[in-house]
């Protein structure tokens, strides 16, 4: 599968980055307030948070209009949503990596 | 000439409303075809479908060869499509526009860049984001754009709208260029006296199909198109 050029690679990244610290303080935020532990890393929180985050990376692309330059290159745009979910989950894999280091 | 893309029997309907019935188009190697029509008609839709930026409700695309009951942009980019829509900038917003010329330079292997650049009179504008660009400049970087990419097919819609005379002679040339190269170009507009200047063939899209009028004189003298089309504007310098 075709992934863009790095300088548009990384970009993609850093804005997934973006979008997942929001989340996870959206979610630390939630769990403040209710009482529940505030950094969760079940795969019933882990998984939905993983899905949101490539989900809001793929409204950003399409509220960029960024679909149609990428397309041009020929490149996909599963292959771009597909990016923004393998960030998700390395950011998740390493927050449930320190999460059992520190406990 | 080498038949490059094939449209046949495109039909598309937008809710209630039926834009195509049964249109058809073909872009030949080395040739530029104007895609003509009045406002509505379907220009846009066709070559959106031809492009595989959006789907028909049928028909088929055949492109180098492949025909595609759906085809995607990017299985068609891959093999050398390049398709500028009317409507919306081609480049990311979110990169200066240096930056992307050279990164498509650098994913091309294309070394032209400073001499296309220079010929787009680009270069004050490098450090600029495209939305910060007027409409004639975005239509120059796109052109920049497409002849980095180096198309084997180009689906323009409506390069020259709007354009000062410098930047459509820009365009007009940009497209000479591409075609003197090989590439296969289909280009919508209303600007009858740069678009028929360009053509070597002339299609009408009227009733939701498409007739395939011949070159650019010979269009002239379709009674018929110069009836419903052209109107009291009918060119004579072509015919």
């Amino acid at each position: 599968m075709l992934l863009p050029d790095r300088l548009f690679t990384v970009a993609l990244i850093r804005r997934t980055i973006w979008l997942w610290i929001g989340a996870r303080l959206m979610v630390g935020m939630f769990g403040l307030l209710a009482g529940i532990p505030i950094i969760p890393t079940r795969p019933g929180t882990v998984i939905p948070i993983i899905l949101v985050v490539a989900s809001l990376g793929g409204l950003e692309i399409h509220r960029r209009r960024e679909f149609l330059f990428f397309a041009n290159l020929g490149v996909a745009p599963a292959a771009v949503l597909l990016l923004g979910v393998v960030t998700a989950s390395l950011l998740e894999l390493m927050l449930v990596a320190a999460n059992s280091v520190l406990r | 000439m080498n038949t490059e893309l094939r449209a046949d029997s495109i039909g598309k309907r937008y809710g209630a409303t039926r834009v195509l019935t049964s249109a058809s188009l073909v872009a030949h190697q080395g040739a530029i075809t104007a895609l003509v029509g009045r406002n509505g008609a379907g220009k846009s839709t066709l070559l959106k479908i031809c492009a595989g930026w959006i789907s028909a409700d049928h028909g088929t695309i055949t492109y180098r060869g492949r025909t595609y009951m759906r085809p995607r942009l990017h299985d068609l980019a891959r093999e050398g499509l390049c398709f500028l829509p009317a409507e919306q900038p081609l480049l990311s917003p979110s990169f200066a526009l240096g930056e992307q010329l050279q990164a498509i330079a650098r994913q091309r292997h294309n070394s032209a860049l400073e001499e296309i650049i220079e010929r787009f009179r680009l270069g004050t504008l490098l450090g600029q984001a495209p939305s910060a660009l007027s409409g004639g400049e975005r239509r120059r970087a796109s052109f920049a754009v497409a002849e980095l990419i180096g198309p084997q097919c180009l689906l323009a819609d409506e390069p020259m709208r709007d354009l000062a005379p410098l930047d459509a002679e820009l365009i007009s040339t940009s497209l000479r260029s591409l075609r003197a190269k090989g590439c296969a170009i289909v280009v919508t507009g209303h600007e009858m006296n740069s678009l028929f200047d360009l053509a070597d063939e002339v299609v009408w899209v009227t009733a939701g199909t498409t007739h395939h009028l011949g070159g650019a004189a010979a269009a002239c003298e379709n009674w018929q198109f110069r009836r419903e089309f052209l109107g009291t504007v009918a060119p004579t310098t072509w015919a």
